[in-house]
């Protein structure tokens, strides 16, 4: 229910942004494209999970357990620190590539979703054995 | 450490998602420990062999 509610309110968050951006007049096409590129890995992402911990209330299955709650863990604590290298990369090539700081925030968001995702996948497929 | 879930689970006829019930974990967590890939909580370790009747020391091999 809580997870279900959290979901909820960041759909609320992002529709209400998408619309704030949509009736702004400065707005470009290019910066609408990107946005929307951002919210959509965001959304889906978020989506996919939900749409996972829904089946498995269905099918009477909790929706987290311990391998679940370690694998959040693992995959948050590495993609921090890949994050960290991520916008250190980022930092240096700012000083030399001619960039917006907006723009170049954005990338860092997209990056960061991109890393998690990645992390998470790999956590889902290799597992945990501390043999 | 490897384990005897899948053997035991054939014996009992229970089906991953029973014995993933039956313990209240995901169905994901049992094919996880079935296949070596993930090394259970005592507490875990504990409710399967509690299901299966047996010792920790008989179900999970150290």
């Amino acid at each position: 229910m809580k997870k279900i509610i959290i979901s909820l309110a960041i759909t609320l968050i992002v529709i209400i942004g998408v619309l704030v951006l949509i009736t702004s007049e400065t707005v470009s096409l290019g910066d609408l494209l990107q946005s929307s590129f951002v919210i959509i890995i965001v959304l889906g992402f978020g989506m996919f999970i939900l749409f996972k911990n829904i089946n498995s209330n269905r099918g009477g299955e909790p929706s987290e357990d311990e391998l679940s709650k370690l694998i959040i863990q693992k995959t948050s604590s590495v993609s921090f620190y890949i994050s960290l290298y991520l916008w250190l990369v980022i930092s240096y090539l700012s000083s030399r590539i001619n960039i917006d700081v907006e723009e170049l925030i954005g990338y860092g968001i997209v990056g960061m979703a991109i890393v998690f995702a990645v992390v998470w996948s790999f956590f889902k497929v290799k597992g945990f054995s501390n043999d | 450490m490897t384990n005897r879930i899948k053997e035991l689970r054939a014996k009992d006829n229970l089906t991953q998602l029973d014995l993933a019930k039956l313990v209240d974990v995901r169905r994901e967590t049992i094919v996880f420990l079935e296949k070596g890939k993930y090394n259970p909580s005592l507490k875990l370790a504990h409710d399967i062999s509690n299901i299966f009747k047996l010792r920790i020391e008989e179900v999970f091999i150290f």
